[in-house]
């Protein structure tokens, strides 16, 4: 039987605009497993908004485990009627995705659930390993398996910048529920408590800020590298995280925004694409 | 009496000073509603009249994975799966909640991996005998297909907020 990507292009158009354009630069066989794994990104990214306790989230979290990690085995028995489990189950049957991605993948989130504070940079970087990482190599073993080994460096780093523009966006959102995704050592050299960052205070919150950005364009600069050097068929995957850079020049000139918000417009994130395909 | 309260018992100050309170209270904004004619605003978060969506395809949405069943405290829900189908989804054949029992904790909600069981904004669902607050999968699907588009609006609204 063959899964309905539609919700899932559908999910991904609405919820993550960058993803959703960068996938138009993929060939178009590989669009529909592309959104699938950034819809499953979408669904689990956001089990901390529909839950008021972690319990509730854990749950829903090793719903998917079950069903994506276990219906994707060999004793696979389909995405149990949830669209973006059937789609996301079809792409890693049909691209052969390592399971054990997926498993840590979701048992990384399971931090989103708790207050815990970030405890250092190490974790930070494990953690964006886990998930933002994982899914750019997962969209390059869709786009092109054979080249996946090549980009391991370049997608570890990007997906560590990428989740650096992602906090401080969501800096707002965050301390509105009392986590703290800056790393406690980055927060120290900023001089900056948890307290004060949750507090909102001006001075000590945009001195951690400047220091997470600079620590993101660290990242940064080392995934363009590799990058370069990258073919051109796994690039679609590349093109979202390599996005942050803009996000974090914007925050670093500009300051972080009340609301958090940063963004590019369509056509700027269309220049930036094409050119990032181009280059 | 003094001449102060003479004058003003003579031009009627007591009287106009009224009028003038009534007539301000009569232009103003009225602080009550015509319910039920009107409602009052309640948050995107209110937990009201139980629903089962569906997508926009009209697939139920529910896929019988029982866990609003296991995490009610209140042991409210009871939920009978069908055999797995052709595609390989399962589905209800029996999805019961007893209103009766229900405490609106809203953990339903929260546990279901696909959004089916919701508690959508309706709060004008009384009865009057006990038997019509047992609510049977049909009943269910109605109220989703009725409220779909309040639910759908207010889980949008509410998400930024958790």
């Amino acid at each position: 039987m063959t899964a309905d990507f539609q919700p899932s292009t559908d999910l991904v158009r609405d919820e993550d605009p960058d993803r959703a354009l960068s996938t138009l630069f993929a060939i178009v066989e590989k669009r529909d497993s592309l959104n699938a794994l950034y819809a499953f990104n979408i669904e689990t990214g956001r089990v901390r908004d529909r839950v008021s306790q972690p319990l509730p989230g854990e749950i829903r979290l090793q719903w998917w485990r079950d069903t994506v990690v276990g219906a994707a085995g060999e004793a696979g028995e389909g995405g149990a009627g949830n669209p973006y489990a059937e789609a996301l189950v079809e792409t890693i049957k049909r691209h052969d995705l390592p399971l054990d991605a997926f498993d840590r993948f979701l048992e990384a989130r399971i931090f989103d659930l708790y207050d815990d504070p970030m405890p250092e940079r190490s974790a930070f970087e494990a953690y964006a390993g886990e998930t933002a990482s994982a899914l750019i190599m997962l969209a390059v073993m869709v786009l092109d398996r054979d080249e996946a080994a090549k980009s391991a460096e370049a997608a570890g780093h990007a997906g560590v910048a990428q989740l650096t523009a992602g906090v401080l966006q969501l800096l707002p959102l965050h301390r509105s529920r009392g986590q703290i995704f800056i790393p406690g050592d980055i927060l120290d050299a900023a001089g900056c408590s948890p307290q004060a960052l949750l507090a909102g205070e001006a001075e000590p919150t945009a001195r951690a800020v400047a220091a997470m950005t600079a620590f993101g364009r660290e990242h940064l600069a080392k995934a363009k590298s590799a990058f370069a050097s990258l073919p051109r068929s796994i690039r679609p995957a590349f093109l979202a995280p390599m996005l942050s850079g803009l996000i974090l020049d914007r925050i670093s000139r500009h300051g972080l925004p009340g609301d958090g918000r940063v963004e590019a417009g369509t056509f700027r994130r269309l220049w930036e694409y094409w050119t990032a395909m181009r280059r | 009496m003094n001449i102060s309260q003479a004058v003003q018992s003579l031009f009627l100050k007591e009287f106009f000073q009224a009028v003038g309170l009534s007539m301000r209270y009569f232009f103003k904004p009225k602080t009550t509603i015509n319910y039920p004619f009107e409602k009052g605003p309640i948050s995107p978060r209110f937990r009201g009249e139980h629903a089962l969506r569906r997508y926009p395809n009209g697939q139920e949405r529910c896929i019988a994975c029982k866990l609003c069943e296991a995490i009610c405290p209140a042991q409210a829900i009871t939920i009978e799966a069908g055999p797995r189908r052709n595609d390989g989804t399962r589905r209800t054949v029996r999805y019961d909640i007893d209103m009766v029992k229900c405490i609106y904790c809203g953990f339903c909600q929260e546990a279901c991996p696909v959004d089916a069981i919701v508690e959508g904004p309706n709060f004008e669902f009384s009865t009057e005998t006990r038997e019509e607050l047992y609510y049977d999968k049909e009943k269910l699907l109605a109220n989703g297909d009725r409220w779909e588009r309040e639910i759908a609006t207010n889980i949008a609204l509410d998400a930024p907020y958790r």
